[in-house]
């Protein structure tokens, strides 16, 4: 049920306004149908990134997949964070660790996730960087790969969407926008911080590929 | 197959068009097929692909302009639209031109809807006028005054660009009918996009076979005298064939096919250089082998207005 509802709000819905309105071009994507659980690795500038990167995610998956966001961000109210959940499938964690108890634990909530066989959408920038710059990664998504050997971690470059709605800015506006899905990083027996740099460079070097510089950030 | 084609039910003159048309591409489909059997240059590569797009954009144009005239004004908008997006894409404009970059968007929808309605009177100064004075208006009400010369001035010329110009081949079909010309808008339409987009081959095909001049190297480099003058007169002679699509004389065909290839090459050096200035080859990459939607209707942005003023001069 939750899965045809879905189907419709991204595949039909979003998919259609991202790809013919807005412009968006997505490369690379079909290798996501290899995985059964994956982690999706992005640079984020916008917030339209996490729902052109589901609009991507194979159709069987979508339940399953959550995009990670800031719970004092979007959850602000009840009202915010159902919403954000209802038509995004966000998963809202917080921002920094509190101090008591493991139930708050951003990257606790997120492993407990991955052992439930889902997947996640995660943006190790941590917050919406500058555009056409990549601010340096944090260590969470290390940390996960590390406790879940097993599953792949996609680098994913998304260029030109700070065009389509900027930081701080309400208005959305078509843009030309691609999404370059990179080759699947299977993690083996590096340390977190061997991961994040791998991570990290994967993205670089889909950002950096001469042949995807057409659109200016 | 055939109620179908009945039902449509094209004047000849139009029937000719497309057999012509087609006809060009199987022969350089046939041609670029065998080339590519004694010998693989580089320049084969592009033209084959190029070769692919004109098939598809062939295709997809016939149908829009034959199924029904709504599609046509639908389809014509919505190149604008796509012109105009990559236009935003690629230009460097401030945070605050946000507000005017959608009401360049909104302009869209009116300016279309004025072409169908036929008011030509708003139509002809809807963006020129009206537009020219709301956007900088626009601009103004966000209070950030750094700069806003710039996105002044290229906002609305984004417009005339991409949606005044070509919204002109939208009015062609709105225009009332002639007695005793069957053709119609639909032959107009079918006469100016032929006549520009066969201009821009022309030019092409003259330039590399003979090109050695260069007359605006800075701007773009790929565009030779020879080639400029060799497209020219082919231009004027596939016109003056093509005139049973028109309602005009010999002479006047002649006048207007002229003023089409050079107004066509004006376009085409302007584009050109907005694209130098912001450091890109192609204004997209949506069509393989030609660029973006924009390098494709350049010309068109300019020979439109021209054609369609002069039809009317001539004819109405």
């Amino acid at each position: 049920m939750r899965t045809l509802f879905l189907y419709f709000i991204y595949k039909i819905f979003w998919n259609a306004f991202f790809k013919i309105i807005i412009g968006v071009r997505i490369i690379g994507a079909r290798k996501l149908h290899k995985y059964d659980q994956f982690i999706i690795a992005a640079n984020h500038n916008s917030h339209a990134d996490a729902i052109t990167l589901m609009t991507a995610v194979p159709t069987n998956k979508l339940a399953t997949t959550h995009p990670i966001a800031a719970a004092d961000y979007f959850g602000k109210n009840k009202f915010t964070s159902f919403i954000s959940w209802f038509f995004i499938n966000v998963k809202l964690i917080p921002r920094k660790k509190t101090s008591e108890g493991d139930n708050d634990n951003p990257i606790e909530i997120m492993d407990q996730l991955l052992k439930k066989n889902k997947s996640i959408i995660i943006f190790p920038e941590g917050s919406r960087g500058k555009p056409g710059k990549l601010s340096p990664f944090k260590k969470g998504v290390g940390i996960l790969a590390e406790k879940n050997r097993n599953i792949p971690i996609i680098p994913v470059y998304l260029e030109g969407i700070s065009r389509v709605l900027p930081k701080g800015n309400k208005i959305i506006l078509p843009s030309l926008t691609k999404i370059y899905f990179g080759e699947a990083i299977h993690v083996t027996n590096e340390s977190s911080e061997e991961i994040v740099d791998r991570v990290e460079k994967a993205i670089h070097q889909l950002k950096d590929n001469p042949k995807h510089k057409l659109i200016n950030d | 197959m055939d109620k179908l084609i009945k039902s449509i039910n094209l004047p000849g003159e139009i029937q000719v068009v497309i057999s012509v048309i087609v006809g060009i591409l199987v022969l350089s489909t046939l041609l670029f097929w065998t080339w590519g059997l004694f010998s693989k240059p580089k320049v084969l590569t592009e033209l084959k692909t190029r070769t692919k797009s004109w098939w598809l954009m062939a295709t997809l144009f016939l149908l829009a302009a034959v199924i029904s005239p709504i599609i046509t004004y639908i389809g014509i908008g919505f190149l604008s639209f796509a012109a105009l997006r990559e236009f935003y894409s690629v230009i460097r404009l401030r945070r605050s031109d946000r507000v005017g970059m959608l009401w360049c968007y909104l302009a869209i929808p009116i300016q279309y809807y004025l072409a169908y309605m036929g008011w030509y009177g708003v139509f002809i100064i809807f963006i020129p006028v009206f537009m020219f004075v709301w956007i900088p208006f626009v601009l103004v009400l966000s209070g950030e005054t750094k700069m806003i010369m710039t996105s002044m001035a290229g906002l609305p010329t984004s417009l005339m660009f991409c949606v005044f110009g070509i919204s002109h081949m939208a009015y062609l079909i709105s225009l009332p009918e002639i007695e005793g010309f069957s053709a119609g808008g639909k032959g107009l339409l079918l006469f100016l996009i032929f006549i520009t987009q066969i201009n821009d081959v022309m030019q092409f095909i003259w330039g590399k076979l003979f090109g050695s001049h260069k007359i605006l190297p800075k701007v773009s480099p790929n565009k030779t005298w020879e080639g400029f003058i060799g497209g020219l007169l082919s231009t004027v002679v596939i016109g003056y064939f093509m005139r049973f699509l028109t309602p005009l004389n010999d002479w006047q065909v002649i006048i207007i096919s002229f003023l089409i290839a050079g107004v066509g090459f004006m376009g085409d050096v302007v584009v050109s250089a907005i694209k130098r200035d912001v450091g890109v080859k192609d204004m997209g990459d949506s069509i393989p082998g030609h660029g973006g939607v924009l390098d494709r209707i350049d010309s068109l942005s300019m020979t439109a207005p021209i054609f369609f003023h002069l039809v009317y001069y001539f004819a109405y």
